[in-house]
């Protein structure tokens, strides 16, 4: 029964009203209460929700929750993150510094504040002072980045309408020292070369990640400070005796192609890129590409012995300069005979590598030397990396002019890279600027037999031993390379007197570990070196004091030379049959 | 009995408003301290990264190399002065006569040598 039903009974025996009541009443109470526990279920049933979803929250996803408050913490945002080296010694970091801002329309007197400001800091100019604050900007820069001495000054002016800001600056703790390997950023902390510039999106996305581990996490690079200050230093004591134009250096693990050190000179200093002229910016080492020379000839002896054009106890003649349409070419040490393979290598004769070139063949060195990346630019993590220059039309004449060197141009980084694949067994590993996991060998093509990488390290030994690099020597380490002396090629003539001398060379020689390249651009003779500026003079000490300082640093054990097992593993046969 | 369930439930929302407002203001007085482990954490940070900067500043292999070069006897290692375990000699003679043949057991190259 509805209460709906329920009409006004004005007049009734008080009787039968008490009765009606009573019946009417009952019936409204049923209602009612039913009504309620409706409601009520209704309730209990949002509140039984509401402290489920409590319970599930403080006590299921309590662990969720401590996540959301760790990664809630505010981390300074668009802070760079830093660089390391391989060690972990920082390289690149950020430092919070002031920077001087105004706000023009809230300055009283322009005049009076410019003359002020420009008071405590003398390097600005007083009219552009005033005519900043005098235009109707909100918002101005005056001058970034400011010491605390600075700040300070200015702050007891008590110039109305300027204020500071914390601004964070770049900061390079080694200064010149890794200079072209990490670049340097602009004023607003953007990369503008090197690592700074190829990962910069990387290291400036810093905060909104997702994973808080991730975030900031420094950028390890794979040179280590301490053989990158060695190289550094030899290579300046090098341009300073030769007066040399510039000079550029590599040190790279062999195995897992790492890039230890990387030297050019003349360098700059990134914490005043601004004031560096191009010159000092221009990275040798990776972005200049340059004829290099007889270090070629060992890429050239590698491949004949490897396709079996010739064998290591063949050799060809080498008593007349060899004429090709309107070109000679001569030996630079001539030894006006037949010489075997080891002898044109150690004798560096242009000659027996240019014959050696033909009888492989045009087409089969192009090949290899792009195996060996020689032909397109290095796959290194920097922006400034040279695209290599070979010859358009590969003729006979270019196939025995790039058998020593000639004629062909690329990076050092491209050299020391190709020479690693010569000693290491015969495996190219693409070099990096990255550090890797220790155990993380990578898999790198073969492009030689391990046989032919073996009688290359022999080789290399025997040149430092007898040939012309026997001034690379370091006591203990037992060291072997190849020198290099290219004319440069300017304005489209060799050129006799301007040089780019060099040495590649790699030690422990028995195991090859690191590859050391030193290019030395147009030293000049001294008494010293009687007037020499050839690569076994000029470059070749260079690698020696280089390898003698990292060796201890590496934790190469030395070894004695001179023992008989050593010479047997480093053995070789120079003459034929002899 | 209804009494007494009214009075509880009475009672009950006093004691949860209560509770809820110590709560709000344990959760505000939290949250400001947060904020102030969190401003000090970060200039913590800041100077931790300060000090790391100076550190490799002031580590620079030129400064370091000047300085021991000024101030201490040392030079850089020479190839003479190292050398592997199985080079060096068994000490045979007096003092350490026992520990010799015990190091010749350990080191059997080493003990191999002198035999």
């Amino acid at each position: 029964m509805s209460v709906f039903r329920r009409k006004p009974r004005a007049i009734a025996p008080v009787a039968e009203t008490k009765l009606q009541w009573s019946d009417d009443a009952e019936q409204i109470l049923e209602n009612g209460r039913n009504r309620l526990v409706v409601v009520g279920a209704v309730f209990a049933l949002a509140f039984t929700l509401v402290g489920a979803r409590l319970i599930d929250l403080a006590v299921l996803q309590g662990h969720d929750a401590n996540q959301t408050a760790l990664n809630d913490e505010q981390r300074p945002s668009a802070e760079r993150a830093d660089i390391l080296d391989r060690n972990g010694v920082v390289l690149a970091t950020n430092l919070i510094t002031a920077s001087l801002f105004a706000e023009p329309r809230r300055v009283l007197d322009a005049a009076d504040a410019a003359r002020k400001i420009v008071l405590a800091l003398p390097e600005l100019n007083e009219q552009e002072v005033e005519k900043k604050l005098s235009g109707g900007r909100a918002f101005i820069w005056l001058k970034r980045h400011l010491t605390p001495k600075q700040q300070h000054d200015v702050n007891a002016l008590g110039v109305p309408g300027v204020g500071f800001r914390d601004d964070r600056k770049r900061v390079y703790p080694h200064g010149n020292l890794v200079a072209h390997v990490l670049g340097y950023t602009g004023i607003d902390n953007e990369g503008q070369a090197g690592i700074e510039l190829q990962y910069d999106e990387q290291l400036s996305t810093v905060t909104q990640k997702a994973s808080a581990a991730t975030n900031g996490d420094p950028l390890r690079l794979s040179v280590d400070v301490r053989v990158q200050f060695a190289l550094q230093q030899e290579l300046s004591r090098a341009v300073e005796e030769f007066s040399a134009l510039g000079a550029a250096g590599i040190v790279l693990d062999a195995v897992t192609g790492e890039v230890l050190a990387m030297v050019s000179l003349p360098d700059f200093d990134p914490n005043q890129a601004r004031t560096a002229s191009s010159n000092a910016m221009f990275n040798r080492a990776s972005l200049g590409v340059y004829e290099m020379g007889s270090t070629f000839k060992a890429f050239t002896t590698a491949m004949a012995l490897d396709a079996g054009t010739v064998k290591i106890g063949g050799g060809y003649d080498a008593t007349k300069p060899l004429r090709v349409a309107r070109f000679t070419i001569r030996d630079d040490h001539p030894k006006k005979r037949w010489l075997s393979v080891p002898e044109i290598f150690i004798y560096s004769s242009n000659i027996g590598a240019a014959k050696m070139a033909v009888d492989v063949g045009a087409e089969r060195q192009k090949e290899f030397l792009g195996r060996l990346g020689l032909l397109q630019r290095a796959a290194l993590e920097l922006p400034e990396v040279g695209r290599p220059i070979s010859p358009s039309r590969w003729g006979e004449i270019s196939t025995m002019t790039v058998a020593f060197g000639h004629g062909i141009a690329v990076s050092p980084v491209q050299l020391t890279s190709a020479m690693a694949a010569m000693v290491n067994g015969g495996i190219r590993i693409d070099p990096t600027l990255m550090a890797k996991q220790p155990m993380d060998t990578p898999q790198g093509t073969r492009v030689i037999k391990t046989r032919t990488s073996s009688i290359m390290k022999r080789l290399m030994r025997l040149n430092v031993e007898e040939g012309t690099g026997s001034k690379a020597k370091a006591a203990g380490y037992l060291v072997g390379g190849k020198t290099g002396t290219a004319e440069k090629a300017v304005a489209g003539s060799y050129q006799r007197k301007a040089l780019l001398s060099s040495f590649i060379g790699a030690f422990p020689m028995n195991d090859p570990r690191y590859v050391v390249l030193a290019v030395i651009d147009e030293p000049k003779g001294t008494k010293k070196s009687f007037g020499y500026a050839g690569g076994g003079w000029t470059a070749a000490p260079v690698f020696g004091r280089v390898v003698s300082r990292i060796g201890p640093l590496m934790g190469v054990a030395p070894v004695d030379e001179e023992s008989k097992s050593v010479r047997n593993a480093m053995f070789i046969r120079v003459k034929a049959g002899g | 009995m209804r009494r007494t369930l009214s009075v509880a439930a009475i009672i009950l929302t006093a004691l949860m408003s209560y509770g809820l407002y110590n709560m709000k203001y344990e959760v505000r007085r939290l949250e400001s301290r947060l904020a102030e482990l969190q401003q000090t954490l970060t200039s913590g940070r800041q100077a931790v990264k300060v000090l790391h900067a100076e550190w490799a500043y002031l580590n620079r292999p030129a400064r370091l190399q000047d300085l021991s070069g000024r101030h201490l006897d040392l030079q850089p290692v020479q190839v003479g002065q190292l050398t592997g375990l199985h080079e060096l000699p068994v000490r045979s003679e007096e003092p350490g006569q026992k520990l010799a043949q015990k190091s010749a057991m350990l080191l059997p190259t080493a003990g191999g040598k002198t035999q």
